[in-house]
Order: C-alpha cells, then structure tokens, then sequence
C-alpha cells in the first residue's frame, strides 16, 4: 500500500486548484488505496455535478442573479469563480468524510507522506486546463 | 542428563528475567558466556536476536533468525520474532508472508490474529483488519491482543464495527497496561476531551518517561491544551470541519462588514488577518517552546 | 573421574535440589578446568539461602582463575557477609593485595572551617563506612538522620511522638553516585547489622524459589534484630506488575508487599532500605503508606563532594594541582564513577606524555581538564528522563526534591 496525501495537502489543491483539480488529487488516493474502482462512480458524480454548477452559473442567468442578490458589484464570472471554490471545499469535505477512516490509520501509525507539490502542482494546472476546456464547451459562442 | 543442555535452560530462564526488567546489557553479557559454549543453541540464538531487536539492531535480529530458522524452520518463536523485526525494517510485505504462515501452522491462535489484525491496519486494510481482530476474539473473547487490535478498528472508524466494547473490555482487564493506557488517551483525543487525554498521557510517561512516543504525545497534548491556543479551539476540537466553521464565519463576518462603517470595518478585517497570522505561527512557535530543553 | 562425573550428574537429574552434590559436581567441574560450567553451578548454589556463602566462595575462585579479578572480588565481599562464610586462602590474598595505595594516609587535610584540626584522608572500606566518610550531601544526610538514624539511636523519643523505628525507605538517583555506600553508612550509623540483597540473592528460575529466597531474607533480618535490610536494584525485584509479561514476577512482587506489609510477623526495628536507578518501574503498591512510603532522591555529588573525591582519588599520585575547587567547578553532574573514569584519562594522557618526553612529570590541571572536554557524565542521560518526568508527567509529590534539584542546577 503506498503512502496517503494529507487531508492538508487535498485541502489545498481544493483551495487553489478548484473542483476538477481536487477530483484528480483525491483519485490518486483512492488509486493509492485501491479503492479506485470502487469510487469511480463518485468521481464520475462529482465531475457532473462541477460540470452542472459551472453551467448554471456561467452560461446561465444565475450568476448574474446571485452576484445581484449579494449586492455585490461583481460580475457572474466572480460568481462563478467563488462558486466554484465554494464547490471545491464541499467536495474535499465529501471525499474527506469517505477516505476519514484511512487517513485516520495512517496518523495513529505516524505513516510518512509523500511530497505533495509534483502530483498537487500537476493536478491543479491539469484542474485548471479542464476548467477552462469545459467552460468553452458549455459557454455559449459569441455570435459571428 | 547432558549438562551443556541443562546450562542452556537455565540460561535462558535468566535470561527471560532479565529482559522483563529491562536488564538487557547483563542479559546479553549472561547470553554471550552461554554462547561462547554452546554458538549453535537454538534458543541461546533466539534469545540473542531478541536482544538485538530490544536494542533496535534489526538487521543483527534479522541475521541471527534466519540462521536459527535455517536450523529449524518451524520455529514458532522465531518466525514470531522475524515478524516483528521485518516490521520494524518496514519490510511489510515478508511481514505478511511470515504470520501466513504461522497462521497456517497455529490457525486457533487469537495472538496471531491480532498481529495480522495490526499489519492490516498499518497497510490500511481496515476490513480486513476488523474481520481478522473479530475472529481472534471469537476464538478468545478476552484475549488482550484482539481486544486491543479490534478497539484500534474502532478508532479509526471500520463501518462495519461494533460499537465502542473493546476498549472498555481492555480497560477491565488490564487498566494500567501502557496499551489500554495509549488507546484511552487516543479515544480521548478523538472525542475532543484533550485535557483528560493529557492526564491519561501523563500517566503513560510516568511508567516510561524515557520513551520517546509518549513524551512527543504528551508534548503535542500540552501544546493543544495550552491556554495560548485556546482561540484556535475548534479547529483543535473538531479539526477540519472547525476550520471549515471559522473559515465561514470569517466571510460572513467579511461580507457584513463590507457594509459596516470603514474604521469598523477596517478594525475588524486587521482583527481577521492578525487571527489568521496568529493561526499559522503561534502553534509551531509554542511547540519549539514547549519542548526547550 | 568420568564415572564420578556421571553419577553425580544423575544424582542431579533426579534431584535438582541435592546441594552437596551440586557442590561437588562443581569442584569437579573446577578440578578438570571447566571454569565457566563450574562458575555456572557454583552460581546456582550461591542464589540459594543456604548455600549462599560457599556458592560465591566458589564462584570467586572460578572468576579468579578467568582472569576477572574484580567480579571475583566483589563476589567474595558478598560472601563474607553470609553466615557459614569460610576464607579461601587464594582469595584472602588476592583481596589484601587490591586494597588500594590511598589506604595508606599519604596526605593531610584541614577540615573546612574547624579550628585548623588536620585529620588524614584515608579510603574506608565498604564495611566501615560512616557518614563522615562520605563527601558531601550535607542536606541529604541531615535528612536521613533525622528520618532514619535518630529514630533507630532514640527509639523511646520517638516513641513518644509515636513516631515508630523502622518502615521503608527506598534511595532513588542516577548510578554511580554512592546509593549503595550510603545504606550501608545507615547501618553503621544506627550500629544495626545489615543484610544486603541483590537480584542474584532472590531471582531463581525454579518455581517459587524466588519467594522462598525472598522471605528466606526477611527471617534473616528479623532474626538479627534491629537490623538494615537492604535491597539493591529494587527495580528489578519489585518490577511493576502492568509491565510484567509473567507470572512469575507478580508472584515475586506479591511476596514482597508481604513481607513489607509484615503480616504475621514483627517487622519491628527492621529498617528496609532500598536503591534503584528507575524508580518509574517499582511497581507503585511499593510505594505506598508503610512500605517505601519515603523516597529520598540521592543526586550527583555537589562542588565541594567533587573536589574532596578529586583530592582523595589523587592522594599519593603524583600531580600539581593546588586548587580542586576550581576543577570540580566544571565537572559538574559527575558521579564518583565519572570521578574514577577522568582521573584514569588524565593519568593515560600523563603517562603518554611522559614516556614519550622520556621525562616523568605529575598530573596536571590540563590532564584533567582535557579528559573532562572528553567526557560526558553519565548521569546526564538519567537526569534527562526524570526531568521529563517532573516536567511534562504533572505533578508527582514523590519526585518533588528532584525537581528542586533539577531547577537548581537549571536543567529544569
């Protein structure tokens, strides 16, 4: 069995890297784990709900909606932007909740961890190409 | 009667003594002068690999057992030994192979059980983990061993467990046992009851203060209940859906503070971003502190 | 001689507990140079109570013959103190041939503060040793007068502070710094005879031999009434019960509360000392109210117990030192044994220069000094572990004169 990412290190890549990201990083752990299999059809469910949520709130009236409903000044993409973050968090908080147990084993045997920055740096500038891919997919093209 | 033998019992009888008090330089010195008679005694070699592992020469230990089981390959002493060595070389994968095998060889032994219930958790098959630990204990309900790999399934949280029997079992049995004593003041700690999970600690320190895991523990429980950090409270009591609680605060706060007189608002986001540098310094500051020597 | 070799041996087989034969089997053993066999069976009859004196007789001889000198010295200091002890004249011998040059007054002193009085300094052996002989400790052995010593010499004062003689005390402190010579100074101070047991006395691998051995102790004190009972290592004879794996040893520390609790029997005018290096593994029934309720913490020597062992372990050596203070000033946490350990280096690095110069020159402050940078006390690792006991294990009442200690010298 190889070593787990830290709750931390997730955390972060969730934080700075957004949903798609964090979707990749904590696959490596459940690879890890060899539980992949086996939550592959929760990974698959959290790709369509992130797809779901940056449809609504960028290529749909929502965004503008909610950034009016906060009296803010910003646009739907701030929205979206924090949205997306916000999403982010909830999916770590999912995954975490569902890896607690191992994580939990590997702190009460003090098991080391491996470096987090190349898988998390490689995730997150994979997360963030994805994003952006996906948004100019489900964004609607500007007429001709 | 063959005396060479006798001498060797006898040796070995001593030599058990001595380790149980923690005398190992005279045991080994007892064990060498045995040795110089009779090199090739199985258990004169056994109890020589245990000194070597006592005293963290796990490759000598190592050594020394493979040539014993070279002589006797069905030692179950020693192929109990060579487990706990290659476990603590980190060689998990020979650890495995070598309880298997004595499992296959003694397969109503609870012990047995209970270390492969160990090895699982510590390679973090916790299903496995629990269903070995259950059958150790279906085979001796109070077998210490079981008792405590199965409350260590608890404590990380196998879906399928009981609830919480084994701990308070242990504690019935055997209470003042550094084991039962470890895996209270670990439950405590899960529960957020760090100042009782201290008073627990403290007490594993007194019986061993030279052991270097229960200072670190009591060290990392002084620094959590420190009155210093009582600010950071629930991260330390609910850990990351702590964080998460006060991170949300924060932007509530933030956000209601947008629409707050700027010298408030101002004060209140300096408050914020001093609480969020304090978060980040003061623990690991406090922790160099506290462990000054 | 095979044929009387085998007999005995299935005298033995049958019956394990045959001490003549066992005794014989052993001379045989010596008589045909199998030292370590024989050393090994005279080891045998030495742990047992009746055979004590003649088993570490014999065992002497056998490490004599080995070229281990001091073990086989030590072994025949204990078996003086048995009953039926009978000299050896080989050992006789070779144990007034060890006594050291310093026996002999070489040098003078002036008693600190008294009236220009000199007394000459001698070495005292072990069995005469008295408070005055040991350095330094003022505070210590102000304590253990008044809580050990005068209720021994004034028995009807304190009885009328129903205060009673005797109970348990247990020494506890970093090796090598005089646990042992200060029970004995007890006994002698409170001119009491005194039985000293160490693991090799009690611990015995057949089956409840160990609480034979054990009570076989106590009936000895008592029947020497007023009496120190002394028990070296106590860790070891009073291992804690939640540490033990067997059996055997819960058996060994039940028989002890036992005989401390003294049901049945007059433990009166018994004083049981005790000493340990680890204090943390004397199982806690041991310390509690009527066994050694009283824990006394022996530290390191202090400055002034320093520099008047230097000047004692130099006496008759050559050197030209004038001025200890200063040198016992920076060997501090030293033990007697590190005492011993540095004088030995700085006589190496004398000798050393001496033949290579080809000119003899004494033992110098530099000598000294060089082999105290190269040295580390060995009490500082025990000094170590207890501090984190008193720091970080809460507070334990019994362990409150370390920590004054601890704070004192600023390791805590």
């Amino acid at each position: 069995m190889q070593p787990l990412y830290s709750p931390r290190a997730n955390f972060f890549v969730a934080f700075f890297g957004g949903p798609l990201a964090l979707i990749l990083f904590s696959a490596l752990n459940a690879r890890r784990l060899r539980r992949l299999p086996k939550d592959l059809l929760f990974y698959v469910g959290a790709f369509a709900i992130v797809t779901l949520a940056l449809y609504a709130l960028a290529a749909t009236s929502l965004g503008t909606s909610i950034a009016v409903a906060l009296g803010s000044e910003g646009s739907a993409s701030q929205v979206t932007r924090i949205g997306s973050r916000v999403l982010a968090l909830l999916l770590w908080g999912f995954f975490h909740l569902r890896h607690r147990r191992f994580q939990r084993s590997a702190e009460l045997w003090d098991a080391p961890r491996p470096n987090p920055w190349p898988a998390g740096l490689a995730c997150t500038a994979l997360g963030t190409a994805l994003t952006v891919g996906l948004l100019a997919l489900i964004l609607p093209r500007p007429a001709a | 009667m063959s005396e060479p033998m006798q001498s060797a019992v006898e040796t070995v009888a001593q030599v058990d003594g001595l380790i149980e008090r923690r005398r190992l330089a005279q045991a080994r010195t007892l064990l060498e002068r045995s040795l110089a008679q009779q090199p090739e005694h199985v258990e004169l070699l056994l109890r020589g690999a245990l000194l070597d592992h006592l005293e963290d020469d796990e490759e000598a230990a190592r050594r020394t057992l493979q040539s014993v089981l070279a002589k006797e390959p069905d030692h179950a002493g020693a192929r109990r030994l060579l487990f706990s060595v290659l476990l603590e070389l980190g060689r998990l994968e020979e650890a495995e192979q070598v309880i298997l095998g004595l499992l296959r060889d003694h397969p109503e032994s609870p012990p047995l059980f209970a270390s492969y219930a160990l090895l699982m958790l510590r390679t973090l098959h916790l299903d496995k983990a629990q269903r070995l630990a259950r059958e150790g204990l279906r085979l001796d309900p109070e077998d210490a061993e079981c008792l405590f790999a199965q409350a260590l399934c608890e404590l990380v949280g196998s879906p399928s467990s009981n609830a919480s029997a084994a701990l308070p079992e242990l504690l019935r049995q055997s209470p003042e046992h550094a084991h039962t004593l470890w895996l209270l003041s670990a439950s405590l700690r899960q529960q957020g009851r760090l100042r009782a999970a201290l008073r627990v600690a403290q007490e594993l320190l007194r019986s061993a203060p030279d052991s270097p895991p229960y200072l670190a523990l009591v060290r990392e429980l002084r620094l959590a209940t420190h009155w210093s950090l009582l600010p950071l409270y629930p991260m330390l009591r609910w850990g990351w859906a702590g964080s998460a609680l006060v991170w949300g605060g924060a932007v509530l706060m933030l956000a209601v503070a947008r629409r707050l007189p700027p010298v408030v608002a101002g004060t209140l986001v300096v408050l914020w971003l001093a609480y969020v540098i304090y978060s980040w310094t003061w623990p690991s500051l406090l922790r160099r502190w506290l462990a000054r020597d | 001689m095979d044929e009387r070799r085998t007999e005995l041996e299935r005298v033995l087989l049958s019956d394990p507990f045959d001490a003549a034969s066992r005794c014989a089997y052993a001379e045989l053993l010596f008589g045909a140079g199998e030292l370590e066999a024989a050393l090994a069976q005279f080891e045998l009859l030495a742990a047992r109570s009746e055979t004590a004196a003649s088993g570490l007789v014999g065992a002497a001889r056998c490490l004599h013959a080995l070229g281990r000198t001091k073990e086989a010295l030590a072994r025949y200091a204990r078996a003086r103190t048995e009953p039926g002890f009978a000299a050896d004249l080989d050992l006789e011998r070779l144990a007034a041939d060890a006594q050291p040059a310093s026996a002999q007054p070489a040098g003078l002193r002036v008693i600190a503060g008294g009236g220009g009085q000199v007394v000459p300094l001698q070495a005292v052996s072990a069995e005469r040793v008295r408070f005055s002989s040991i350095v330094g400790m003022a505070e210590l052995k102000k304590t253990i007068r008044l809580q050990i010593i005068e209720p021994f010499l004034n028995p009807g004062l304190f009885a009328r502070f129903k205060k009673r003689a005797g109970g348990g005390i247990l020494l506890y402190g970093p090796p090598g710094c005089g646990k042992t010579m200060l029970a004995r100074a007890i006994a002698n101070e409170c001119n009491t005879s005194f039985v000293a047991v160490g693991i090799s006395d009690v611990l015995n691998l057949w089956l409840g031999e160990s609480e034979r051995n054990l009570a076989g102790m106590f009936e000895k004190a008592r029947s020497q009434k007023p009496c120190v009972l002394f028990f070296d290592e106590l860790d070891a004879l009073a291992f804690s019960r939640s540490k033990a794996s067997s059996s055997t040893t819960r058996t060994l520390v039940n028989e002890f509360l036992s005989q401390l609790d003294g049901l049945g029997r007059d433990n009166d005018a018994v004083l049981v000392l005790a000493a340990t290096n680890m204090p943390w593994d004397v199982d806690p029934a041991m310390k509690r109210p009527g066994r050694f309720s009283r824990q006394i913490f022996v530290p390191p020597p202090d400055a002034e117990a320093r520099a008047e062992m230097l000047a004692l372990k130099l006496t008759g050596v050559p050197h030209e030192i004038e001025n200890f203070a200063s040198l016992s000033a920076v060997l501090e946490h030293y033990s007697g044994a590190d005492i011993d350990g540095l004088i030995e280096l700085a006589k190496e690095r004398a000798l050393a220069d001496s033949l290579e110069s080809g000119r003899e020159r004494p033992l110098s402050n530099e000598d000294l000094s060089s082999a105290a940078s190269a040295m580390t006390p060995s009490t500082l690792d025990w000094l170590r572990t207890i501090r984190n006991l008193v720091k970080y294990g809460g507070s334990d009442p019994s362990y409150r004169d370390v920590e004054s200690y601890l704070k004192r010298v600023k390791l805590l």
